[in-house]
């Protein structure tokens, strides 16, 4: 019972009620996932990627009504809104600029335990040399250890591209560790 | 396309995973439990009823019309134009083209199916359905489906047992409980 109660579905059904309270389960629940995606879309910006989070879970409470559940997940419903939120975020605010910016270094203003770490720390700087539709398969399947048939959904692919893009990327990080 | 090594990748992919330890700023975390939920609009939409309270009443509902129905609608698959069950299996046309998008459910009316099982496996089948029904499409059955089948039992009382080719199935009591 305790599962169920912690379920999406519940969660969701409550959320459709208007139940703030399921909103901040619910938030919790993914916050991290969605920051670090997110994350390294930005270009490991910290801050832009904290905000860009609260705009998506913002959006999420106000347009749960329209989430179907059998349409998908839950996550992939995030994911899904995450993605537009960073589109939209670069349409605004920079059109003359690619996407994602190609950015080298790590620009975390405060650096993590995880990035001290050397051979982490040079991964993630090679995570931004690639494309952006590469580095989402990447985060998508490896850090956020997602279904190759969510992450297909999400960015509108089939499983088979989803599947050479993880190899394409995985190929090029490769190189780039070399 | 043909399936790549991810074996010849490992090292990379141990290190990916690794960034799964890249988390949420603890002040966002804050920031969200402190500010942000607490300043949500409440929605206009009431609760009416405690989520948990109708979705359970809601499945053992909707097992008690399919279960206490399943000999009825299996004879209905024979009736023709004019007859008394005619209007049943006309729902059950309906209901089956429905399930065909609805995998899980599809099975709880494959009537062919049930008619062949022993009752203890109806039983073990009803139960697993009872939580598919409560987990993965019990929205969709509340809305769509409900409304077809209310009319079922007023066709039943009219139909003697004479008429069914096979006797129905009892509810087990740990579903009505």
């Amino acid at each position: 019972m305790l599962n169920w109660l912690s379920s999406d579905i519940f969660l969701i059904r409550r959320l459709k009620h208007g139940d703030s309270d399921a909103f901040g389960k619910l938030y919790l629940k993914y916050l991290d996932s969605i920051y670090r995606y997110i994350y390294f879309r930005v270009g490991q910006k910290q801050e832009l990627a904290e905000d860009l989070s609260e705009t998506v879970f913002t959006k999420a409470w106000e347009n749960i009504t329209k989430f179907k559940e059998h349409r998908g997940t839950l996550k992939a419903w995030l994911y899904m809104i995450a993605k537009n939120v960073v589109v939209d975020h670069y349409r605004k605010a920079k059109p003359t600029i690619a996407l994602d910016e190609n950015i080298t270094g790590v620009n975390s203003v405060i650096e993590t335990e995880i990035e001290k770490n050397e051979d982490i720390r040079q991964l993630m700087s090679c995570l931004n040399q690639l494309t952006t539709e590469q580095k989402q398969v990447i985060t998508m399947k490896y850090i956020e250890d997602m279904s190759n048939q969510e992450i297909a959904q999400i960015l509108n692919k089939q499983e088979d591209a989803v599947r050479a893009l993880q190899h394409r990327a995985l190929q090029k990080l490769r190189e780039l560790l070399k | 396309m043909k399936q790549f090594a991810e074996d010849n990748y490992q090292d990379i992919i141990t290190k990916l995973k690794k960034i799964r330890a890249v988390k949420a700023p603890e002040r966002l975390v804050a920031h969200v439990q402190k500010t942000l939920i607490p300043s949500l609009p409440i929605s206009a939409v009431p609760l009416l009823q405690s989520s948990l309270f109708s979705m359970q009443a809601f499945a053992v509902t909707t097992l008690l019309v399919v279960t206490s129905s399943a000999g009825i609608l299996i004879a209905s698959q024979q009736s023709r134009s004019g007859d008394v069950l005619y209007p049943v299996k006309q729902k059950v046309e309906k209901i089956q083209q429905l399930f065909d998008r609805i995998p899980a459910i599809g099975k709880l009316l494959d009537f062919r199916n049930i008619k062949t099982k022993s009752v203890p496996e109806v039983i073990d089948f009803i139960q697993y359905q009872k939580q598919d029904l409560q987990k993965r499409v019990e929205m969709q059955l509340e809305d769509q489906v409900i409304p077809i089948l209310k009319d079922v039992p007023k066709i039943v009382p009219t139909v003697s047992n004479e008429t069914l080719l096979i006797p129905t199935v009892s509810l087990p009591s740990i579903l009505v409980k």
